[in-house]
């Protein structure tokens, strides 16, 4: 008998601690904790207080919950659960298991105001102890004689107890964890920022919830492979971002990338991803780090860079247009009265008869007015001779893609894909850098614009070789393209084919190729678009300034 | 000799010279003018005249002495000449009623035409007024009656109708249909009926 009791009860127990262990929160441990007790004990009444902090709670009531201790848990439930002072201090303070017989007073469950008088109640309190913290108490009340909290009951209540100890703090883990965790998530998504880690050997990624927002990838993928994340990456983008991959990946150097992703929709983010190489545990190695989708600080970065560079073409075009406005006024001065006085002399010769002396008039007057026009283009003259060019060492290729680093923007805005092939042996060349950079500048601004009514692709490619002693630099797009009957044309002063604009910039172009001692043409492609040559010998005899 | 004037301001001497030349070659009267005060400073002669005005001077614009010249009701037709880049200044000449506009330089059988029509048209205006002038001078001569009459007529009024509207008899109104027309030397009611048009657009005219 006292064989098949103690496998009852442990069986009971058992169940008892199955069921607290599986509960994570702290009031499915409470409840379970409580009826586990109630059943086991016969008590007719009880609750689980818990503490939190490890501070313990003097007094606590159902009603108003201190922030730390709480009531989770009553049986029945009650508007007031007040733990008398000493025994408080005796269970909490001291960690005793106290069991007394009370008088109805000194009860802290029962409802003392229905029945105030009565048969005494016997109280048990146990304190739960995780790592000699009191973490709360379990508190029972039974009308049953004293015999009832057996000390085997007793043995028993405090397995549950201590189980249940446990239990409560891992509970109390778990919700730090799932607190902090929400935290990051939370974090993350204000932040834009993803993070990620990438195993170089598998190439599949793990990453954190922002990362599949960024690159909109369905959730359910999990890992990622490789293949779906290139899927995301913007093509234009790709080759770069796999260069940079290879080259930290080969090099387990610091990774930082700033590429664009396509979502489904069509949406295009900006993002930059920051890494480091780690090795994982099985010892793979590993690419550890935080994409931020920077889309927004872009738009209104792009949004100054447009303004500014639209304010600086206004002011050179106000510039130049005043400067040729004027200039064109003083040479068309001469010219409308060199043509007037040559007609009107015409017919005064035409009467009959012939009126010499009004001809001989407007003859002068025409000799007069062209001595005035040849002053206006000396004055020019003198005001655009290249007096102001300085020569020295020049890398072209260099020269040439910091002018590309200004311009990428530019190029990015107007939907040009970008492809350079420059020859690396070319050898530095004598020429002014500033100059040259003006002349690319010019080029491949002149390209953009050729290809802005363009529908179809449009592609500029740069490249640069050395032949002949020449360092040569074609500059293709795929624009409107150019008539091979104007193309000469296209260097002259005040030509434009463009709506804006004056014309001006080829003729400035090719002036500053001829000071060099070179040639500028161009030709029109066998498919779509143009293409513009320079070429400046490899070695330049230093010119002596204004030596023109 | 062509006795039509054309009035030249540009303030480039050269170029007012040189144009009053080949003007001159064309046989043309012209006066010469630096500004649009120079020129306003003048008497202009009784004859068919045009203006060869630059869009672009000193003080007064162009632009501004042809508003003026529309305001103070000086009907001259005016040639607006201009340089680079004046297309919208042109346009805006345009639309205040120039007869055209040359760009510099200016090609002399452009000049040359565009000078006729402007005077041609200056022609066509006088003669107008002259016509109106003369037409006002002869229905003055007419006697109320016969302005009563004639205005009906233009109105569309049979003799039988004017005859009760003036409570006469229709062969009064005949008779001064009859004087009427013999005065203001028309020929038939149609010539009749359209110089009171004339009349009656040159009142609203003011």
């Amino acid at each position: 008998m006292k064989l098949e009791n103690e496998t009852a009860e442990l069986e009971l127990i058992a169940k008892a601690f199955q069921a607290i262990a599986k509960e994570i929160s702290y009031g499915g441990l409470a409840d379970a904790l409580l009826k586990t007790a109630l059943r086991h004990s016969g008590a007719v009444r009880g609750a689980v207080l818990l503490s939190e902090g490890g501070e313990l709670l003097a007094k606590a009531d159902a009603t108003f919950p201190r922030e730390k201790a709480k009531v989770f848990a009553s049986q029945p439930s009650v508007r007031e659960f007040q733990l008398p002072d000493d025994l408080s201090e005796r269970v909490f303070m001291r960690q005793e298991t106290v069991v007394r017989d009370d008088s109805r007073k000194g009860a802290a469950l029962i409802d003392r105001a229905e029945c105030p008088t009565g048969p005494n109640v016997t109280v048990l309190c146990q304190p739960l102890i995780h790592q000699g913290q009191t973490v709360g108490a379990l508190y029972l009340e039974s009308e049953a004689a004293p015999a009832l909290f057996t000390p085997r009951c007793l043995s028993v209540m405090s397995m549950l107890a201590s189980q249940a100890a446990v239990s409560f703090e891992s509970a109390q883990l778990f919700e730090a964890l799932r607190e902090t965790n929400m935290w990051m998530v939370r974090g993350q998504q204000i932040g834009r920022m993803g993070s990620y880690r990438w195993n170089t050997r598998t190439l599949l990624s793990r990453a954190s919830r922002e990362c599949y927002r960024i690159f909109d990838i369905g959730l359910d993928i999990n890992p990622v492979p490789f293949e779906t994340f290139r899927a995301c990456v913007h093509p234009d983008d790709l080759p770069d971002l796999e260069k940079a991959l290879a080259g930290a990946v080969s090099a387990k150097s610091p990774f930082s990338h700033e590429y664009r992703v396509v979502h489904r929709d069509g949406t295009i983010l900006h993002v930059v991803a920051v890494g480091q190489f780690d090795l994982s545990p099985a010892g793979d190695v590993e690419l550890e780090g935080i994409i931020t989708d920077v889309t927004e600080q872009k738009v209104s970065e792009q949004a100054v860079a447009d303004a500014r560079a639209a304010l600086a073409r206004a002011a050179r075009l106000a510039s130049l247009g005043e400067l040729a406005g004027s200039i064109i006024h003083e040479v068309n001065q001469p010219l409308t009265a060199i043509r007037a006085s040559a007609d009107a002399c015409l017919r005064w010769l035409a009467r009959e008869p012939a009126d010499t002396d009004e001809a001989r008039r407007s003859a002068l007057r025409v000799v007069e007015q062209s001595r005035r026009a040849t002053n206006v283009v000396g004055g020019l003259r003198s005001l655009v001779r290249d007096s102001h060019l300085r020569f020295a060492d020049v890398h072209v290729n260099e020269t040439i893609e910091e002018v590309l680093v200004l311009l990428k923007r530019e190029l990015e805005l107007a939907g040009v894909a970008l492809k350079t092939a420059f020859d690396e042996t070319l050898p530095p060349i004598e020429a002014d850098r500033v100059q040259l950079q003006q002349v690319v500048l010019n080029l491949v601004r002149n390209a953009v614009e050729a290809m802005a009514s363009v529908d179809g692709v449009r592609a500029l490619s740069i490249s640069s070789r050395v032949a002949d002693g020449h360092v040569s630099v074609s500059i293709a797009d795929t624009g409107v393209g150019v008539d091979p009957a104007s193309a000469e044309h296209l260097f002259a002063a005040l030509y434009t084919t463009k709506g804006e604009g004056l014309g001006l910039g080829l003729s400035i172009c090719r002036k500053i190729v001829v000071a060099h001692g070179g040639r500028l043409w161009a030709e029109k492609n066998t498919t779509h678009g143009a293409t513009f040559t320079f070429t400046l010998p490899a070695r330049q005899f230093r010119r002596l300034s204004g030596s023109n | 000799m062509s006795s039509a004037f054309v009035h030249i301001v540009d303030d480039d001497k050269a170029v007012r010279e040189s144009l009053g030349d080949l003007l001159r070659s064309m046989n043309y009267r012209t006066t010469l003018h630096g500004s649009a005060s120079e020129f306003l400073d003048v008497a202009l002669p009784d004859a068919p005249a045009c203006l060869v005005l630059d869009i672009r001077l000193p003080g007064t614009s162009g632009l501004e002495l042809q508003e003026y010249l529309t305001r103070v009701n000086i009907r001259l037709p005016v040639i607006l000449i201009t340089g680079f880049g004046d297309i919208p200044m042109s346009v805006k000449g345009m639309r205040a009623g120039a007869v055209d506009f040359l760009t510099k330089p200016i090609r002399d059988q452009d000049l040359l035409d565009a000078v006729a029509a402007a005077i041609r048209m200056d022609q066509h205006r006088r003669q107008e007024v002259v016509q109106i002038a003369e037409l006002q001078k002869q229905y003055a001569l007419l006697t109320l009656r016969e302005q009563q009459v004639v205005e009906h007529v233009a109105s569309g009024l049979m003799n039988k109708q004017i005859a009760i509207e003036l409570s006469i008899s229709e062969v009064t109104v005949k008779m001064h249909r009859r004087s009427a027309k013999r005065k203001l030397g028309a020929k038939s009611v149609a010539t009749l009926v359209r110089m009171v048009g004339v009349l009656h657009a040159q009142k609203r005219g003011g």
